[in-house]
């Protein structure tokens, strides 16, 4: 299997998250795939930073799915970062290779199809996003085949999808954004967008507070400093000690967040239910590249 | 036509227990309880009964029947334990399902609307829920229940138990759950009467839970809940911070918790359609 991680980030981004201790949110999905698909190819490439370069001899078509990461970017900016993104998704579902994107993946994949983004009238949501709660149709895909109807994960946007592409299925809300989960096809190219982050883990969230203290003191998610410190240790020793019990309880948190398998079913369902079978069809008709959208349905 | 339905309250808690929760500077349940009616509904008369007093008895002259809505409190007995205190509160709600009066509940009350109806409630075996029940999930019949009409589809409410209804009644429906406690609200329909019965509570405060977790901060820390007693502490500290001013939107989002818990009118919504739904109709239907 062979797939392509999209890091959504330019670089500024990517080093200040760095030297706070964490890891860039392309880097971060490469490592979660690996561990889904120990017999996965990962190539990470960074059109945030400029026009993105395959390997030689390598297509777009070559890749069994194209993973967009988070961004600090906003995707109705009209600046070469964004533009590079929104060119790079359409060629991938145009030549019929599935999507998945989270938050900014699946803002700019709702953009490239004809949807629309906006800043989000509720402010940020970041830590946990909560109660999200599968649509009719989201209980009935299999992007969430044993998923709760109502469960928490990890999350950080300002941004929202206002207006889904045409055709598109919303399979995933909750009180802060109407769109927390969709899935649409366009020319030929399955997407999966979840504006939540089921790649983060404890360790990331808290190395996010840690980069981003002052902003969320200003936004109101601290009183001080100190408090930003606590919530980013109470993290860190939650993720290192998952038998806190008093610490999760605190939180308001539970294995939905806690337990790495079941917070990442989601993007495991999109490897085993869409990428795989699309592989699988591919191989049959021993065609190297091909609509594969077409082919699954 | 003036609106003044007439509540029977029914505070199963025994003096000792009441006394435990006063000296903790939390509220009496029975007066938490009418407290919340008379909010919703400002005309509402409330009595309050005790039945685990030995001198509990309902004002001279009424009986159940006299009354246009039952609202039953928590209590910290157990149901399945045989005691006189049990007995007489199993008893006092097969009499209200006769006497045919709207019954409603927190806790306890789903519980003995249940065992008094031929349900089961046992120990959870996942331990004590305490503090706020997360991401209760109405079911489909409770998404098309007239207790939830205009309340979300998954939701967050108050909670201290450790007993939890396993099997239904005869003509019981399961309306919520939440992966704690599979049962979180029943409509229970018996001998022609009908009893709502939540598991977590809508009468409950962000103060009355701190005051709550303050009563029970020792057994709180044994159970595993806080690391020790100074975490218990800033804890209720927290709780009762954010009650003074809930603009405090630091704690709010520390804590987990939005308007679910935090505003009256979200949390009481349940309440509020018992009385529009089956209190008001019953007394109309009378007078």
């Amino acid at each position: 299997m062979r797939l392509l991680v999209v890091e959504g980030n330019p670089s500024p981004a990517r080093e200040s998250l760095i030297t706070a201790g964490g890891v860039p949110g392309g880097r971060l999905y490469a490592e979660v795939l690996s561990g889904l698909t120990p017999e996965v190819a990962i190539d990470v490439i960074h059109p945030a930073d400029a026009e993105p370069r395959l390997s030689p001899g390598t297509t777009l078509a070559d890749y069994d799915g194209v993973v967009v990461s988070g961004s600090r970017l906003h995707v109705y900016d009209d600046t070469p970062a964004v533009g590079r993104q929104i060119a790079l998704v359409r060629a991938a579902l145009e030549a019929g290779v599935p999507v998945l994107g989270s938050c900014w993946g699946a803002q700019v994949a709702t953009v490239a199809a004809g949807g629309r983004v906006a800043k989000s009238p509720r402010g940020r949501e970041i830590g946990f996003a909560r109660k999200i709660a599968l649509t009719p149709a989201g209980r009935g895909s299999p992007l969430y085949d044993g998923k709760a109807a109502a469960f928490d994960s990890l999350a950080v946007h300002y941004d929202e999808i206002t207006q889904v592409p045409a055709g598109a299925v919303v399979l995933a809300a909750n009180g802060h954004a109407a769109v927390q989960a969709l899935a649409f096809t366009w020319r030929g190219g399955a997407v999966f967008g979840v504006q939540y982050h089921p790649e983060f883990d404890l360790r990331h969230v808290a190395r996010l507070v840690v980069n981003g203290t002052p902003a969320m003191i200003e936004q109101g998610f601290f009183a001080d400093a100190a408090a930003a410190r606590d919530y980013a240790a109470m993290l860190e020793t939650l993720h290192a000690d998952p038998t806190r019990r008093d610490l999760a309880w605190r939180l308001g948190i539970d294995d939905d967040v806690l337990d790495a398998g079941y917070r990442r079913l989601e993007i495991r369902n999109w490897v085993e239910c869409v990428v795989r079978p699309a592989m699988a069809a591919r191989r049959r008709r021993g065609v190297a590249s091909a609509r594969v959208a077409a082919i699954v349905r | 036509m003036t609106l003044a339905p007439r509540f029977l309250v029914i505070d199963g808690y025994t003096r000792a227990a009441r006394d435990e929760l006063k000296a903790g500077g939390a509220s009496v349940a029975g007066d938490l309880y009418a407290g919340m009616l008379r909010r919703i509904l400002p005309t509402a008369r409330c009595d309050v009964l005790y039945p685990s007093d030995p001198d509990g008895a309902l004002p001279k002259g009424m009986s159940l029947a006299d009354y246009d809505g039952i609202a039953w409190t928590g209590c910290s007995l157990t149901i399945y334990e045989d005691t006189k205190e049990v007995r007489g509160q199993l008893d006092l709600a097969r009499a209200a399902f006769e006497a045919k009066v709207p019954s409603f509940g927190s806790c306890w009350a789903a519980q003995i609307a249940v065992a008094a109806a031929g349900g089961i409630v046992r120990a959870n075996p996942r331990g004590r829920e305490m503090g706020i029940a997360r991401k209760i999930a109405l079911t489909p019949e409770g998404r098309g229940h007239p207790m939830y009409a205009g309340k979300a589809s998954v939701f967050d409410g108050f909670i201290s138990h450790v007993d939890e209804v396993t099997h239904l009644p005869p003509g019981g429906v399961l309306l919520a759950g939440n992966a704690f406690t599979h049962m979180q609200a029943v409509a229970v329909i018996y001998k022609g009467g009908v009893f709502w019965g939540l598991q977590y509570h809508p009468e409950y405060t962000l103060h009355e839970m701190a005051r709550l977790t303050w009563c029970r901060l020792d057994k709180l820390v044994t159970l595993g809940f806080f690391k020790d007693r100074e975490a218990g502490e800033a804890y209720v500290t927290l709780l009762e911070t954010l009650h003074q001013d809930p603009s405090r939107k630091d704690i709010a989002w520390l804590l987990g918790v939005d308007e679910d818990v935090m505003s009256a009118d979200v949390r009481t919504q349940e309440v509020r359609n018992w009385i529009e739904n089956l209190v008001l109709p019953t007394m109309r239907a009378r007078r």
